[in-house]
């Protein structure tokens, strides 16, 4: 309670909640452009947060980026039927004929409603069982953590849009990218192709997931000839009515439980949310025949089901120190970079400066879902403009921010020339199938992966068989099951048809 | 994707696999105790992404095509190229000629690459667009996030400007 307090204290401070403002409207902008992902958003902008001070508003300026571009993904996927990022994807199903029938406003307001619901919930969730899995966690040994390690990468099945064998070697890429230079375990420069001076890991990395998800992105987007369909209409806002309001409730509440357990889950996203709520509310729903046609229940289950996922994908975060997918995985690394160790051992910590930080990340998480539903609301007029913005003017903006980052992480060229590089890699990999999120999973776990194994080897004199657990037996038949469920998935499919 | 082209790339990291192991084995190959050596992960992770593309390329040519993949190139590649090409030489002028009068010019340019039709109208906004961006990146990060960004000529006379405008504010 002492922390929460202190974690009040220091969030209600102008500076940090300016910060926190700036970042969900910069994410709700973010979000509303196909094309800027709230990974790629977050990437973007982990070089500027730490050097702010405190470090609490940079912390709050990520999650506030991080929470904004999850509620921007309806805006674009209402009016334009594109969904800003892919978790608002089941929302253009009810969201865009609503917005055909004149009610654009009505939806929007909806999803903001929606989301700010799931928010919350998922936060609150994510209060109430963090601390209790953390101190669960704390008994784990370094096989059990690279078992964990494992367990975590098994997830790459899952977030491989397309090819689970190429979100493998992209993961196994990214282990091995994250190996190279000087080794901090056995303090050798490996495979580190001659060039002298790499940075160290942890600065490297960030200019590696900016070449890999915006340089990438920015050189795909532009290589495309969109068709541009504008929806920069002036809007009048329109509230939904009681009758609509207890209308959506079975499906808020069903949203906010199902999106909070699959956010929870490693490797299952927003989008997997966003369709299982939306089919359930389907289900549960007194007009099932209205969804597809402009069901207010539809845009309500997708809004709320998408939001809930950002507490619950804090969970393995926060406690495991395992990222469940690539944002998180990025805002791992913040964190790390930021002073927070994200893991069991967080919520240990000591030191006043973690305390408060911890804390704050807690509330300020709870503050940004808040404090995005008036801005929602009230601007909803503006961002629906933002996305007539032309791609020719956002992509070269964009590069400058990617090369300013890359630059401030190291203070030299040397992060920029490691972006531009891994920018070329990512650009051609994505021509040949390969998806980016597997690439940072590799990045983040593969050092904890060789370090927990290197010392449970060192521990048990080389004979692992004697330090196995039943939990080690656990998290690997876990990652096993994990590998295969997408297969198994695969022919169950070919089964029915 | 074409399975022909998952033979190349299949093909390529075998290739990126071999130099991997080769640069492993100049690393020590024992570790002091029964731990890891330092080759022994980096060795295994070259072991296992040559065997996974070992299946993509097997993939290639024993699966049959079913549908025709996606053009390689999108429409606007030739544009793409040399917006890449100016982002190169961006990146390669800015340590000489610092932040403000790279980032005019790389904006200025690859905006005009970018754009359908250009207008006298259009090169007004171009200009517009590329000072105003510039600007603002340098105000936000540079002089109130502290963001380090290189200094030419330009930055320093507009760093020295805003000191005197702040101080005799």
């Amino acid at each position: 309670m002492g922390e929460l307090g202190m974690a009040m204290e220091t969030l209600v401070n102008i500076k940090v909640l300016s910060f926190m403002f700036a970042g969900i409207i910069a994410g709700i902008m973010a979000g509303a452009l196909p094309g800027l992902t709230a990974t790629m958003s977050v990437a973007l902008l982990v070089p500027f947060t730490y050097r702010i001070e405190p470090p609490l508003a940079g912390l709050m300026i990520l999650l506030g980026v991080y929470i904004g571009s999850m509620h921007g993904g309806a805006i674009s996927a209402i009016l334009i039927r594109t969904p800003g990022t892919p978790a608002a994807a089941a929302t253009c199903f009810d969201g865009y004929p609503l917005a055909r029938s004149g009610k654009a406003s009505l939806a929007l307001n909806i999803s903001a409603i929606a989301s700010t619901i799931g928010g919350l919930f998922g936060t609150m969730v994510l209060w109430g069982v963090a601390a209790p899995i953390a101190g669960f966690a704390l008994k784990f040994g370094p096989f059990e953590m690279f078992c964990l390690a494992i367990f975590g990468l098994s997830i790459i099945a899952s977030v491989s849009e397309g090819s689970v064998l190429k979100g493998f070697i992209m993961g196994a890429l990214g282990m091995l990218f994250a190996a190279a230079g000087r080794s901090t375990i056995f303090d050798i420069d490996r495979i580190s192709f001659g060039i002298k001076d790499l940075p160290e890991s942890g600065l490297r990395y960030i200019p590696l997931l900016i070449g890999v998800f915006a340089i990438t992105e920015a050189l795909s987007q532009l290589e495309l000839r969109a068709a541009i369909e504008r929806g920069g209409k002036k809007l009048r806002n329109v509230f939904p009515t009681r009758r609509q309001f207890k209308q959506i409730l079975p499906a808020l509440g069903v949203s906010s439980v199902l999106g909070t357990v699959i956010g929870a889950v490693p490797g299952a996203g927003g989008d997997i949310a966003g369709f299982v709520s939306y089919d359930q509310a389907k289900k549960i729903s007194r007009r099932p025949e209205e969804f597809g046609k402009g069901s207010i229940e539809g845009v309500a289950a997708a809004e709320c089901a998408n939001n809930a996922i950002t507490g619950g994908a804090m969970i393995p975060m926060l406690t495991l120190g395992i990222p469940g997918d690539s944002v998180t995985a990025i805002l791992l690394g913040a964190m790390v970079i930021l002073g927070l160790r994200p893991g069991p051992t967080l919520f240990q910590e000591t030191d006043p400066e973690i305390c408060r930080l911890v804390a704050g990340l807690f509330v300020g998480l709870f503050a940004a879902n808040l404090l995005v539903f008036p801005l929602r609301i009230l601007a909803a007029p503006f961002f629906s403009r933002i996305i007539a913005i032309s791609r020719h003017l956002l992509w070269p903006l964009v590069v400058v921010f990617c090369i300013v980052g890359s630059y401030s992480m190291t203070n030299t060229m040397m992060g920029v020339h490691i972006m531009l590089a891994f920018g070329i890699f990512g650009y051609f990999m994505k021509k040949f199938g390969f998806p980016p999120g597997p690439l940072v999973l590799g990045v983040i776990l593969g050092p904890i992966a060789e370090s927990n194994l290197h010392r449970a080897l060192r521990i048990s004199g080389g004979d692992l068989l004697a330090i196995f657990s039943p939990l080690a037996a656990v998290l690997l038949a876990a990652s096993v099951l994990s590998v295969l469920y997408p297969f198994i998935q695969q022919a169950r499919k070919k089964k029915a048809n | 994707v074409g399975y022909s082209r998952d033979v190349i790339i299949g093909l390529a990291l075998i290739g990126f696999s071999a130099l991997i192991y080769t640069m492993t084995l100049g690393l020590p190959d024992s570790s002091s105790g029964a731990g890891l050596s330092p080759a022994s992960f980096p060795r295994a992770l070259a072991f296992f992404i040559a065997a996974l593309s070992l299946v993509l390329v097997a993939q290639g040519f024993w699966k049959r095509r079913t549908a025709k993949p996606p053009p390689f190139l999108g429409p606007l590649f030739p544009q793409t190229v040399l917006f890449f090409l100016v982002m190169v030489f961006y990146i390669l002028m800015m340590p000489r000629i610092g932040y403000i009068a790279s980032t005019l010019v790389f904006l200025g340019v690859s905006v005009g690459i970018m754009m359908p039709g250009r207008s006298a109208r259009d090169l007004l906004g171009m200009t517009i667009f590329a000072a105003a961006s510039t600007l603002m990146v340098y105000l936000i990060f540079g002089m109130f996030l502290k963001v380090p960004l290189i200094e030419g000529p330009v930055d320093k006379i507009l760093r020295h400007g805003i000191s005197i405008f702040s101080g005799a504010g």
